[in-house]
């Protein structure tokens, strides 16, 4: 049998620049926004109602997170369980998620199915009464997982890294048993109120498109009345300088730690953001990144690292975030300092830097598979102020991005004085 | 409907190609024939550890990862008790370098010492993250070999103990490549923006001239009937009580396995489920109870799974399952409540169908199952399920003497 040359590597071919689909934008009658993606061959639609109602939007930010799980929770022509049935009996799957800028009530259901399963939608905008003792059942089992997730040195270490590194914003805002408990069932009845108007919403519909789901969206949605727009991103003020960059949380019966490192960025619309991206996938965005090799793939300290930019509509972070044996805590911040140090101080090669931009055309490449995603990545320029050349500009700076530029990068975010540290556990 | 071509080289590796023109993409699925199960008792979490270490570099190519990034590709594996499966998706045109890559490590790897010194810590730390410091993270490491006394499934794919580990030594290491990683113990699907024929000349290329192997014979170990009931407590340091009931059940492919995996979405799956409603809501015995199937290749665990609310006793807690169950049992099960869990079940899976990945990983495992078929005709399946049959899958399970029953409580 002749042996393939398994020594050279085949040769590879330049990697497509995608060519991102968006989706087609009209409104229905009562003004409400309509963005709509058809793609895929399987009979299935996600329906997505997109309010500007994240946790940032109240003092408490428990209240909208609750506000949110509560709209399943009953309506004046459906019980908790009817709901439940009629989104189950059709095979559908009713989720209501919420971050800090957003919040939505979204559906997926096969084609077939969606005249039945869209008017639960509508009930729940429409008609949530938040019954009381709903809320009471809700409250008291959120209080116990929240008790359980206090266990978790992964859970607190993100809860209280947000806490630092947005204090004094509206991301900022800490919360713990006490304002579980101090919620005033009201407080939710008026965010809703104030926030769920249907014109409020923008409306994201992917999946098998045909016109008679744009009719059925016209005759579910397009005649509801409200006032109220989708809200403008809040503005952020400055960030704080701390007044203790380490902080440290004890937890004596950990047998891991768990390190969060990360400072305040900028916007996506800044210019810098794409070359930051690059930057902070070779510090730890992928998996033969430099802290996953150094300290997972040398050293064993830990089952994973990562580092990146987390944006919202305003702002963004950088942070590192890994969960490490407690024995070796000390050590792997020494070596994740020193990583982020060589960024500084020395160039990037060619090398690397090639392998990095192919790696993230592919995975750019790869992140519009399907109607959910393609949708998904729409969603990412739009609902962050960026235009929809967006995607062209990112494979334009990410070819272009150049070592120097890199190190210049470093030296001005990722100097040690201003990132703030959190570990959470024993060092 | 998924379409697909097939055919096995001469060496024995099975390889299915779906192709699907709509994506840029191509990847990957290879499915090795072994699993927790084929592990020794004094050797478990081996399965597991052997997949970190087909990252640790090849005989020919150093690094797995660096050649794929520079593809533009993406790569990830996961071992369960069955299977151990490893899966990469890149750029179509770039295809050539998966192969490359995938059959390098089918041929031998390269031992290094000191990938294994490496991964034997990684993999330690993922014991430790995922099963000792989280909340309740050893209930299956408890619950498994309460309910199988002699099937290898007595132990978690993580392996019993960190001990076994540390232990494994590089002769342990060859010895299992060499007797698993074979080509005639494999199944490789391609799929995405690939052609069959430009698939087997790849094949034949890359993959034709690694030696066949012996393909490793399994041992049938059968557990034996469960004729008592088993219990077991345990004390943790957690906030709220817990309680598993585990109960023996069909295997992946025996006929009764459709009825009784929608038997646990009746009784448990979601809110709309009689757990959520009666337990969680009415009652408000539970913040959670759920019901799921394990879906695993020999006889399965059917599973019961609740965290209590704060205030309520185990044995009371317990009652309240056990008189849902009797209700079932008396009362029975009504069409419109089996074809909601139908419905339920068929979107789960034809929603699945948008990812070419997962396509590609149901082919493999229905190639392995021996019915690849399975891709295209499971929803008839479920759908072909009856009141009688789910009836008579609860009476058959749901006996005490049938099942294993953890309470996980607050250390006092």
């Amino acid at each position: 049998m002749i042996q393939p040359d398994r020594l050279t590597a085949p040769a590879t071919h330049p990697i497509d620049t995608v060519n991102p689909q968006f989706p087609e934008q009209f409104s229905l009658s009562n003004g409400m926004e309509v963005y709509s993606l058809s793609a895929g061959s399987q009979e299935v639609l996600k329906v997505e109602l997109l309010f500007a109602a994240g946790t940032s939007r109240y003092s408490n930010s428990l209240i909208p997170s609750f506000t949110a799980s509560m709209l399943q929770e009953g309506t004046h022509q459906r019980n908790a369980a009817q709901i439940a049935n009629d989104v189950d009996d059709y095979g559908a799957f009713l989720e209501l998620d919420i971050d800090k800028d957003f919040s939505g009530i979204t559906l997926y259901s096969l084609n077939k199915h969606l005249a039945k399963t869209l008017p639960v939608v509508e009930d729940i905008l429409m008609n949530s009464t938040f019954p009381e003792e709903e809320w009471e059942i809700m409250r008291s089992n959120r209080i116990q997982k929240y008790t359980v997730n206090l266990g978790k040195v992964g859970f607190v270490a993100g809860k209280r890294f947000q806490e630092l590194l947005y204090a004094e914003t509206p991301y900022g805002t800490s919360f713990d048993v006490n304002d579980y408990r101090a919620m005033q069932r009201n407080e939710l009845i008026h965010f809703y109120q104030n926030q769920y108007a249907p014109t409020a919403a923008k409306l994201f519909v992917s999946g098998k498109m045909d016109d008679s789901i744009h009719q059925l969206l016209e005759s579910t949605f397009g005649q509801l009345k409200g006032d109220g727009k989708f809200l403008p991103a809040l503005a952020l003020a400055t960030p704080v300088t701390f007044s203790e960059r380490k902080q440290f949380i004890p937890k004596e019966d950990a047998i891991q730690s768990a390190i969060r490192i990360g400072r305040r960025m900028f916007p996506k619309s800044n210019p810098d953001y794409f070359a930051m991206k690059v930057l902070t996938t070779i510090l730890g965005g992928y998996f033969g990144s430099r802290l996953m090799t150094n300290i997972r793939e040398d050293k064993g300290y830990t089952y994973g690292i990562g580092a990146g930019v987390m944006p919202y509509r305003s702002d963004s972070y950088f942070y590192i975030s890994t969960e490490v044996g407690s024995d070796v805590c000390s050590a792997a911040l020494d070596e994740i300092y020193k990583e982020i140090r060589t960024l500084r101080d020395e160039l990037v090669s060619n090398e690397e830097l090639d392998l990095v931009k192919n790696y993230l055309l592919g995975s750019l490449l790869k992140s519009f598979e399907g109607p959910f995603e393609r949708m998904e990545r729409f969603k990412n320029l739009h609902l962050y102020g960026v235009g929809n050349d967006y995607y062209q500009q990112y494979t334009a700076a990410i070819r272009a991005v150049s070592p120097h530029k890199l190190q210049e990068l470093a030296k001005t975010w990722l100097q040690e004085d201003d990132l703030l540290e959190l570990v959470v556990g024993k060092k | 409907m998924i379409s697909y071509t097939r055919f096995t080289l001469d060496n024995g590796l099975k390889v299915i190609v779906h192709e699907d023109p709509s994506t840029p993409l191509a990847c990957i699925n290879i499915l090795y024939d072994v699993g927790a199960r084929d592990e020794s008792p004094e050797q478990t979490g081996f399965a597991h550890l052997f997949e970190h270490l087909m990252f640790g570099g090849s005989i020919n190519i150093p690094s797995y990862d660096t050649p794929l990034q520079e593809a533009g590709g993406e790569n990830n594996a996961f071992t369960n008790n069955d299977i151990t499966n490893y899966y990469l998706t890149l750029p179509a045109q770039n295809l050539e370098t998966g192969f490359w890559l995938e059959s390098d490590r089918m041929l031998s790897l390269a031992f290094s010492e000191k990938s294994l010194e490496v991964q034997r810590s990684v993999v330690i730390e993922e014991f430790k993250q995922r099963y000792l410091n989280q909340p309740y993270g050893d209930e299956w490491l408890l619950l498994r070999p309460l309910a199988y006394h002699v099937h290898p499934y007595r132990w978690a794919t993580i392996g019993k103990e960190i001990k076994h580990i540390e232990d494994a030594t590089m002769e342990d290491v060859k010895a299992f490549f060499h007797r698993f990683y074979l080509p005639s113990n494999a199944i490789m699907v391609v799929a995405g923006n690939v052609k069959h024929d430009d698939v087997k000349r790849l094949a034949e290329k890359w993959f034709a001239p690694i030696p066949s192997g012996k393909r490793p014979e399994r041992k049938t170990i059968v557990e034996p009937e469960q004729t008592e009931p088993r219990r077991s407590t345990v004390h943790r340091d957690v906030p709220s009580d817990a309680i598993h009931k585990v109960y023996h059940m069909a295997a992946r492919m025996d006929k009764e396995y459709h009825a009784q995996d929608l038997l646990s979405d009746v009784l448990g799956r979601g809110q709309s489920s009689r757990f959520y409603n009666a337990l969680v809501k009415d009652r408000q015995l539970f913040t959670d109870l759920s019901a799921h199937v394990s879906g695993s290749f020999e006889k399965g665990l059917f599973v019961i799974s609740g965290r209590l609310r704060n205030g309520v006793k185990p044995e009371e807690a317990e009652a309240g399952i056990q008189s849902e169950i009797s209700r079932l049992l008396n009362e029975g099960i009504s069409e419109q409540e089996l074809s909601k869990v139908k419905n339920k079940a068929e979107s789960t899976h034809v929603f699945g169908e948008v990812s070419v990945l997962n396509k590609a990983m149901n082919l493999a495992f229905g190639e392995l199952l021996g019915d690849i078929e399975m891709v295209n005709t499971e929803i008839a399946r479920l759908q072909a399920v009856t009141v009688t049959d789910v009836m008579q899958a609860a009476k058959s399970i749901l006996r005490e003497e049938n099942c294993s029953t953890l309470y996980y409580l607050r250390a006092e």
